[in-house]
């Protein structure tokens, strides 16, 4: 081989080299990166969901009742369309379409789900972010960062514990 | 090989290098470092908020479901023990100290939801109920959380319990006299031999939890006393 053709060949092969360098390691920095902020701003997050969950369970429904307490009633009383409507009237408010389309809020007693509402959800627009590491994602155009937050909550009934889970899915922007 | 063509592979070579020891130095050996706990604290303090609030919603409806239970059972015995029989006896251990024995019931249903109490007053109808202070602490590597949240609740009772103390003053001034108990208060009463029993309206709705349901009714309170052994000695008059 002539010397300027093997010249050539090294000078593009190291630029091909160095393209796949920059290229894994800016996947590799901004992924870790990328990690770091996850777990300072989750916790915010967090709070936020909390906070959202506590406001929900204590807004005043009717005599003095809050939504707890209708929780706690449905249950013993088997009828819940009056927890599906405020709940359903709550969320929808809480909860821009645009920015949060995901929202979900379940009851367990001993483990055992007795009441579940959702936002209207399709799936196959979003794509739910369960892991950063996850390269795939990064090229995904509406990701989906659901959150949740359980509370324990007392019963009459000492024998029993409840659990009420607000799940919440924000847009990355 | 070209002197000019050494450039490129040795410069994508100290790239690779350059890079490779950063990545190592920022996210691998770097782990620990105080740079990577940025946010930690506040993640901390986040935290404390958040389980202090949890823990005072908790803590209201304990002291709420512990009231509706006492109301409860202290309606059941008369507002004094259960070996009384719903007969009251004054300055026996069948007195209706009323206040007294329904905070030592209301006492018996919160411990069993776990809380300490530091004290609990009645004042009219209302409940005053001190816990202990919600703590929480945590220590990190450059950072101390020590968050304390003083609990105190009022519940109004569902139960006119200043109504049947009156009553109860009444009828033991009543007693002290020697006049008759049967038109002393103006409360519904019947006239058995030597035991009358009265009844007094309770005019709100109390929440009782039985059999696995939770219901909202009216119950009346009633209680006996036996003219002749009141426990207490009419006055003399000199």
């Amino acid at each position: 081989m002539k010397k300027g053709n093997e010249s050539g060949l090294t000078i593009v092969f190291s630029l091909f080299f160095l393209v796949i360098i920059l290229t894994l390691f800016s996947v590799l920095f901004s992924q870790s990166a990328l990690n770091k902020t996850d777990l300072a701003t989750k916790e915010i997050n967090l709070a936020e969901l909390n906070i959202n969950l506590i406001n929900y369970l204590r807004t005043p429904v009717e005599n003095g009742l809050t939504v707890r307490d209708l929780i706690v009633n449905s249950y013993y009383n088997n009828d819940y369309k009056k927890l599906d409507n405020i709940t359903n009237n709550i969320f929808n408010k809480v909860y821009d379409k645009e920015k949060c389309p995901l929202w979900d809020v379940e009851g367990e007693i001993d483990k055992k789900e007795f009441f579940e509402y959702e936002s209207e959800f399709d799936i196959r627009k979003y794509s739910l972010q369960q892991s950063p590491r996850n390269i795939l994602t990064l090229f995904t155009k509406d990701k989906i960062l659901p959150n949740s937050y359980t509370i324990e909550i007392i019963l009459p009934d000492k024998s029993k514990k409840a659990e009420i889970t607000l799940t919440e899915g924000c847009l990355n922007e | 090989m070209n002197k000019k063509a050494v450039f490129m592979p040795v410069f994508s070579f100290l790239v690779l290098i350059l890079l490779t020891g950063a990545y190592y130095e920022l996210f691998i050996k770097g782990i620990n470092n105080q740079y990577n706990s940025i946010g930690e604290n506040q993640k901390e303090i986040i935290q404390a908020y958040n389980k202090g609030q949890e823990y005072e919603l908790n803590a209201e409806y304990a002291v709420r479901y512990s009231s509706y239970s006492a109301i409860q059972d202290f309606i059941k015995n008369s507002g004094v023990l259960e070996k009384c029989n719903n007969t009251w006896q004054f300055n026996s251990e069948c007195d209706p100290d009323l206040q007294n024995n329904f905070i030592n019931l209301f006492n018996l249903e919160l411990s069993s939801y776990n809380y300490k109490l530091k004290e609990v007053k009645l004042q009219e109808n209302t409940l005053i109920v001190t816990l202990e202070d919600f703590n929480y602490q945590k220590e990190l590597k450059n950072f101390k959380v020590n968050y304390a949240l003083p609990i105190i609740i009022k519940q109004d009772m569902t139960f006119d319990l200043k109504k049947i103390t009156d009553i109860k003053e009444e009828i033991r001034k009543c007693a002290e006299k020697g006049e008759d108990l049967n038109t002393c208060v103006n409360e519904k009463n019947q006239v058995q031999g030597s035991i009358i029993q009265f009844t007094v309206e309770n005019n709100k709705n109390i929440l009782v939890f039985e059999q696995g349901k939770l219901e909202s009714k009216r119950q009346d309170f009633t209680f006996k006393i036996n003219t002749n052994n009141i426990g207490i000695e009419k006055q003399k008059v000199f």
